[in-house]
């Protein structure tokens, strides 16, 4: 057979089969292009935040000059001032060059004394009614921009400025020679954030493979049923194979296609964002060419490589498809296997001093091997699970929807064991993750302990420090009162953070508790110190807010994982019933009441989803207690939001089951009971 | 349950067709039609392809509302019924088989063959009891725990029968009942249908292509372009 005339054929194959085939041509290629473009995406803000943080290590400091050295000749010194104006992080860098001095990204030469070179945000600052409080804390006049290649973030509140040393208590000792930037760029994922990005993105493609499965699986019968009337026709069997192939190739490429494009839909309609057009420069937020083209080239070979494995299964007679006789459903060798795992966790949580006694890498071996054993265990074992739930509904229950509805997933159990699957792993990783965040949000608020004194500070009081007092002389913290709005000063040993130093590094201001008060005081402070309010304190103190966002990034996650998945459980679940639409309309004819038809949805529906949020919950719950045990720390069980899980996917059986109605109505129409 | 109409029509025809039309677009399926049919009678429908027999049986049964004519159940007006009314009757007192593809596949046969029992709110245990009895008569009890895609066509037109039969319906509606059968099997499964609506006094009311199984009836009524065209007694 020509080439050309047998990838017609394929063609044929894939969209000849009316409505039925055109929805599972869409379906899958919609699936793919959500996975393409949320690849495509991911890798592009992964460039993005790799450039920002090659640009910001860029600017480190390189060598610190030997005390009593002075400054070389042909060398920059730097010195750092972490500031904030008005709720906004400020960052300054003070420059002074000798002879042919290396210059910082963004400007054309080192800045001479009095001048400022300025971020657009800083300058932006700078106009704004209020900027003549900021412009003392520069201490020149702007000379110029800082150009885009010397700023991490297209917003950056950021300035260079022209020193000479002795100059606003900047001394040759803590100043630090810069020597071309830093090789290395410091991530600014902290281990807990990583974990949740990591499960992020699997939690978001994980769905998206389902859905593709999914679609690939829909009308199936069909499907056969038209595969067999080729083979009748004469093709033979690996002919039929090569027209599957064809089709599936076919629909990778509009996967990919429809992918590339949804990308740019996504990229255009995200830097309309303001946060995103302030965070990322829309020149980076692209993925790099080689990252990109393997995206293009592994997916759509995925997708071609699962339908031709799927399609192995299959023997496609000229006379249909063999009948189909029930085959047993295997699981329980999954069961031994994730309780392999459990076991080991289970030893090692008893064991943990001799665990963690051993050298190195043989505790995380332990832990992550008897992990990934209990997880495999739980992927293999879920499915089987849920068909056992299924099947022993279906023989004991006295109620007819559900009895159909177990029924229905007993027999074709396939997309129903993939959700199951998919899912019970999520609840699990979602489980775990945000427990693990949640323990790393509780140690890091455990670093920025607050001492007990502040709390007790009326709401008006700002505590003005200076760093390297052996410099500085704090004494001029006193020198605060002559600062509009203050009120008075005192000077203490304590040090907010709970140290107590030999002199006094801090003053307790008390202010009339105008903003523009306290702004003064950071402008008299200078470069060898800040001052903050006492709410900042209070609130570094609490660290809510890391919480919070973990729980908000973990329930958006969530909600994603649930979204994509109820769509593939509602393409199956219509599905189903289009294959099976004769029956049901027999169903009607013999009497059964609409109400039966829609219980039996409910119950096919919320059987897997049941399941898999059973066992994922306690899987979560298993991994959270024994994990934390081996490693000896305190564990926090993630109870809340598993029950905030629940009642997503109560919501989303729900829905599912409601979005299933109208088919649902459709099997009732007289005319399928005509002879098709 | 209640809302099962009762009330007995004196006299006349069980179920009564007067004058009912039905168009598809542009095709008169039906074209002013009009039938009795008594009760424990059995009538074949005969004619030819597209004559409009199917479309006739379907509105006998309340299934598919003509365009105009009534349909009278015990002299009841099915289109004066609601919905659920009508799903209640076609529930406890009308059976159903059809050519093909009627048994749920995810079910079991006794399952299939209970369901129109536990529909009407029976047991389960007690529904799959009756049913088994009844795959017994039928002689497929040996299929009984085994779904449609184990089973024969024969088998399962049985099983489709057993479940016409197992309400106790008053009237089965049968359209080509064996037409997927070969004609051993088919006459196999039109006696044990027949058989046991005569044992039970139940009308039936089917559709057939073969005068072979046609000469099973009471009655044959051969339906041309929408109407009736010719009566005949079989002696
Ligand atoms: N749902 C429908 N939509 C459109 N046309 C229909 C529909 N149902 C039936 N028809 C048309 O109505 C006419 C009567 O159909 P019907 O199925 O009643 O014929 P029949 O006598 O049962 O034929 P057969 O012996 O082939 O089953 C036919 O022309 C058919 O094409
Ligand atoms: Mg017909």
């Amino acid at each position: 057979m020509n080439l050309l005339r047998f990838l017609g054929l394929g063609g044929r194959v894939a969209l000849s089969g009316g409505r039925g085939s055109l929805a599972r041509v869409a379906l899958m290629a919609a699936g793919i292009g959500l996975g393409v473009a949320l690849l495509l995406g991911s890798l592009a803000f992964d460039h993005a935040i790799q450039a920002g943080a090659v640009r910001e290590a860029a600017r480190y400091p390189g060598a610190q000059l030997a005390p009593d050295e002075p400054q070389p000749m042909n060398s920059t010194l730097m010195w750092e001032w972490r500031t904030t104006f008005e709720g906004h992080d400020v960052w300054l860098i003070a420059l002074h060059g000798r002879g042919r001095a290396p210059v910082p990204p963004g400007i054309t030469g080192v800045p001479s004394t009095g001048q400022v070179f300025v971020s657009p945000g800083l300058a932006t600052l700078l106009d704004s009614p209020s900027g003549s409080l900021l412009a003392p804390r520069l201490g020149g006049s702007v000379a110029g921009p800082i150009e885009p290649d010397g700023l991490v973030t297209p917003s950056e509140i950021f300035g260079y400025v022209g020193v000479r040393p002795g100059l606003k208590g900047l001394s040759l000792v803590d100043g630090q020679l810069y020597t071309g930037g830093s090789k290395q760029s410091f991530s600014m994922l902290t281990p807990g954030s990583l974990i949740v990005l990591g499960l992020a993105i699997l939690a978001f493609l994980f769905p998206v493979a389902l859905f593709v499965i999914t679609a690939t699986r829909l009308s199936t019968a069909t499907r056969e049923a038209r595969l067999a009337a080729i083979r009748l026709a004469g093709a033979t069997n690996v002919q039929v194979r090569g027209m599957i192939a064809i089709e599936a190739a076919m629909v990778a490429v509009l996967g990919a296609i429809i992918g590339c494009l949804l990308f740019l839909l996504g990229r255009t309609m995200s830097l309309k964002i303001s946060a995103v057009a302030a965070g990322w420069f829309p020149s980076e937020l692209w993925p790099q060419p080689v990252a990109a083209a393997a995206v293009l080239l592994i997916v759509p070979a995925l997708v071609l490589l699962v339908a031709l494995v799927g399609s192995r299964r299959m023997i496609v007679s000229p006379l249909g498809l063999v009948r189909r006789t029930r085959r047993r459903r295997r699981g329980a060798a999954w069961v031994c296997v994730g309780l392999a795992g459990a076991l080991a966790l289970g030893f090692a949580a008893l064991g943990h001093a001799w665990v963690m006694r051993q050298r190195s890498p043989i505790p995380g071996v332990i832990i992550v091997g008897a992990g990934l054993l209990f997880l495999a265990g739980l992927v293999g074992e879920a499915g089987w699970v849920s068909w056992l739930v299924a099947r022993v509904v279906g023989s004991r229950t006295r109620s007819v929807s559900a009895q159909l509805g177990a029924r229905r997933m007993e027999a074709d159990p396939g997309s129903a064991n993939r959700v199951v699957a998919g899912i019970a792993v999520l609840v699990t990783l979602v489980g775990l993750g945000q427990a693990v965040a949640l323990a790393d949000a509780r140690d890091r608020s455990g670093m920025t302990y607050v001492a007990p004194w502040v709390r007790d500070l009326p709401a008006t009081i700002v505590i003005a420090e200076v760093f390297d007092y052996p410099v500085v002389d704090p004494a001029s913290l006193l020198n605060l009162i002559a600062v509009p709005g203050v009120l008075s000063v005192r000077l203490t040993r304590q040090e907010p953070s709970g140290g107590v130093t030999l002199k006094p590094s801090s003053a307790i201001v008390a202010t009339d508790g105008e903003p523009a008060t306290l702004e003064r005081i950071r402008n008299a402070v200078g470069w060898r110190g800040d001052a903050q309010p006492v709410s900042f304190w209070r609130s570094r103190a609490s660290a809510g807010a890391t919480e919070r966002t973990v729980a908000h990034v973990a329930q958006a996650i969530s909600l994603v994982i649930l979204l994509v998945t109820a769509a593939s459980l509602l393409v199956s679940t219509v599905d189903g019933m289009m294959e099976r639409r004769r029956p049901l309309a027999v169903l009607s004819a013999i009497g059964a009441r609409r109400s039966t038809l829609r219980r039996s949805i409910l119950v096919q529906v919320a059987i897997p989803l049941a399941v898999a949020l059973g066992l994922g919950a306690s899987g979560a719950i298993f991994l959270t207690v024994t994990v934390f045990h081996v490693i000896g720390e305190r564990g926090l069980l993630p109870l809340r939001p598993l029950a905030e899980l629940t009642v997503a996917v109560g919501v989303v059986v729900l829905a599912v089951t409601g979005l299933a109605m109208p088919w649902a109505g459709w099997t009732r129409r007289a005319d399928l009971l005509h002879a098709e | 349950m209640s809302g099962t109409p009762t009330i007995e029509g004196a006299g006349g025809p069980l179920v009564h067709a007067e004058g009912l039309t039905k168009r598809f677009g542009a095709t008169v399926a039906l074209d002013g039609l009009t039938l009795g049919v008594a009760g424990g009678e059995i009538l074949a429908l005969l004619g030819p392809s597209g004559s409009g027999k199917s479309t006739l049986l379907l509105c006998l049964a309340g299934i598919l509302r003509p365009d105009s004519g009534t349909v009278r159940y015990r002299g009841q007006a099915l289109s004066d019924m609601a919905d659920a009314v009508l799903t209640c009757l076609r529930r406890e007192e009308f059976g159903f088989v059809f050519q093909f593809g009627q048994l749920v596949p995810d079910l079991t046969a006794v399952e299939n063959v209970s369901l129109p029992l536990q529909l009407s709110g029976q047991k389960r245990g007690l529904a799959e009891e009756r049913a088994l009895a009844l795959l017994t008569k039928l002689e497929v009890e040996d299929r009984a725990g085994k779904r449609v895609g184990e089973m024969s066509g024969g088998q399962a037109q049985r099983v489709a029968v057993a479940r016409a039969l197992i309400a106790e319906p008053k009237v089965i509606f049968a359209d080509e009942p064996t037409g997927s059968l070969d004609s051993l099997n088919g006459e196999v499964v039109m006696g044990l249908l027949l058989a046991a609506a005569r044992e039970r006094g139940t009308t039936v009311v089917l559709v057939t292509h073969e005068p072979r199984i046609a000469a099973y009836a009471d009655r044959e009524v051969v339906v041309r372009d929408g109407r009736i065209s010719q009566h005949a007694v079989v002696p």
